[in-house]
């Protein structure tokens, strides 16, 4: 009889195991830079970036004669009026905030210098952003007659070719 | 020998526990990537209506013609084979039309099925609603700032009522709209005839005081000329305060002037210019002036118009916002 006794300890522990490496593997999978799920992070962000675009594109005045004024709220009255410090008037930063409204920015000035064949960038508001931060950014074209003599880009002689790059998070 | 065959417990309970988990990872896993009600796919579904309003200017075709003044054609909307697109732009992103903004609100009151339909929302295997408005640019999800027209009445405010809870994707588009003039109160202020203005205001004998809320949003007075006698002189003054009603604001003769404090005198007076047929756009002069001064936001200032023999009119608005030359407000878009 003791050896139709059948100690089946085994299958429950088998059971158990099977179990585990199944979860220790889908574990392992997810947490691997392997694959993303869709429904991680990145998704939140098309919100953000579509707000960066946008205003870029709100504050780029298109003027119908060279007569008119850039107002100092627009792109391209910004960079008219920046001096050696490179500090956006007050007007600009007020439309951009209101329009950014409660998101946290870095603002960059990129621009195309012939005379070095370089490409040169200041950052106009320097802020650090965090890991999630996204970024849009809008090219600018401004005669160089439109300068004053207090700025940095007067005199050049050339169209100005600028990237405003906006970096915007979630604070 | 006997054979009794027996069912060991033990083989049963971890049999169990692996097909447990085994089903549970198999309901699990697709969950994660895909799932046509969830809050990905809505996500997807809000942001695809966004591109379409703020980004196109739509699209109308009834089988032999086509165009894209779909908003022209509202006696058609309804028909089986009239097919349209709602598109808001005048043919540039995020530059919105004023006449297609009241298209939208009407053809959805009146079709709103069909717009569903027109924007992929209502298909054989997907059934989705939408709300839109046109909000200002600090109205929040819980206490909405709708935009107005001149006359007083919401612009853009749309599509089925907003549950209070479920999966909801809310997207938003920062938009500027074509013409300011529709979207801003006109009002008479001039010394030729009987005058009209904002509910925040009051019209005394002399002049007129109102109670707005710092930042302005739109602030511009239009000078149409001298009220009668052309020798006369002629002047117009805005002065500001924080506290308390400006006693006066008498301006220098032939000159516009805005300054913070009354009456106006060289100390207080912050911009000037001489008096001429023009608009004056003083929205940013003004709140640069309270900005100056310590105002934060939420705060009331208090403003008197002075005019003496002029013609002209106030164009002011509480929910447009005026920057870079362009009435500005955001297009929000709710699917579930």
């Amino acid at each position: 009889m003791y050896g139709d006794r059948m100690k089946a300890q085994a299958f429950t522990l088998e059971g158990v195991m099977a179990s585990l490496l199944l979860l220790v593997v889908l574990y392992s999978f997810f947490q691997s830079t392997i694959v993303i799920s869709p429904m991680w992070s990145e998704i939140t962000d098309a919100q953000l970036k579509l707000i960066g675009y946008d205003t870029l594109k709100v504050l780029d005045y298109y003027r119908t004669s060279s007569d008119e004024i850039y107002p100092n709220q627009s792109l391209q009255g910004m960079i008219v009026h920046l001096n050696s410090t490179f500090k956006p008037n007050q007007d600009f930063i007020y439309a951009l905030e209101r329009m950014i409204y409660l998101a946290d920015y870095r603002l960059e000035l990129c621009w195309a210098n012939l005379s070095t064949n370089a490409v040169e960038c200041r950052a106009l508001v320097d802020k650090k952003p965090t890991p999630e931060a996204v970024a849009a950014s809008r090219i600018v074209v401004i005669d160089s007659g439109e300068f004053p003599a207090s700025s940095p880009f007067y005199g050049r002689g050339y169209p100005i070719v600028f990237e405003v790059r906006l970096i915007l998070w979630r604070p | 020998m006997d054979r009794k065959g027996r069912l060991s417990l033990d083989m049963l309970i971890g049999l169990s526990i692996f097909l447990v988990t085994f089903i549970f990872i198999a309901q699990f896993l697709p969950t994660v990537f895909a799932d046509v009600r969830s809050e990905i796919g809505l996500a997807h579904e809000a942001y695809k209506v966004t591109v379409m309003l703020a980004e196109t200017e739509g699209a109308w075709s009834n089988g032999t013609h086509n165009g894209t003044n779909w908003e022209d054609y509202e006696s058609q909307w309804g028909d089986t084979d009239f097919v349209f697109l709602p598109g808001l732009t005048e043919g540039e992103p995020d530059y919105l039309e004023f006449d297609k903004l009241k298209a939208l609100q009407n053809a959805t009151e009146n079709y709103y099925n069909k717009v569903r339909e027109m924007l992929g929302l209502l298909t054989p295997d997907r059934n989705y609603n939408f709300h839109v408005s046109l909000e200002s640019l600090d109205s929040k999800p819980y206490n909405r700032t709708l935009v107005t027209d001149r006359d007083g009445n919401v612009v853009l405010d749309a599509g089925a009522d907003i549950p209070s809870s479920g999966y909801i994707s809310r997207y938003e588009r920062n938009v500027w709209v074509n013409s300011v003039y529709d979207l801003v109160g006109a009002y008479y202020i001039g010394t030729a005839g009987p005058r009209n203005v904002p509910n925040l205001c009051r019209v005394n004998v002399d002049d007129i005081d109102c109670n707005f809320t710092y930042p302005l949003r739109f602030f511009a007075i239009e000078v149409f000329g001298k009220e009668n006698d052309p020798t006369n002189v002629w002047w117009l003054g805005v002065c500001l305060q924080k506290t308390g009603t400006p006693s006066s604001c008498n301006a220098k003769p032939d000159t516009i002037q805005v300054g913070y404090g009354s009456p106006l005198t060289s100390s207080n007076v912050k911009w000037e210019d001489t008096l001429a047929v023009k608009t004056y756009e003083l929205t940013t002069i003004l709140n640069n002036i309270m900005r100056d001064e310590g105002f934060s936001d939420g705060d009331t200032v208090y403003i008197k118009i002075g005019i003496h023999n002029t013609n002209a009119t106030l164009y002011y608005s509480g929910t447009i916002d005026y920057l870079a030359g362009k009435a500005v407000a955001k297009l929000v878009v709710y699917v579930w």
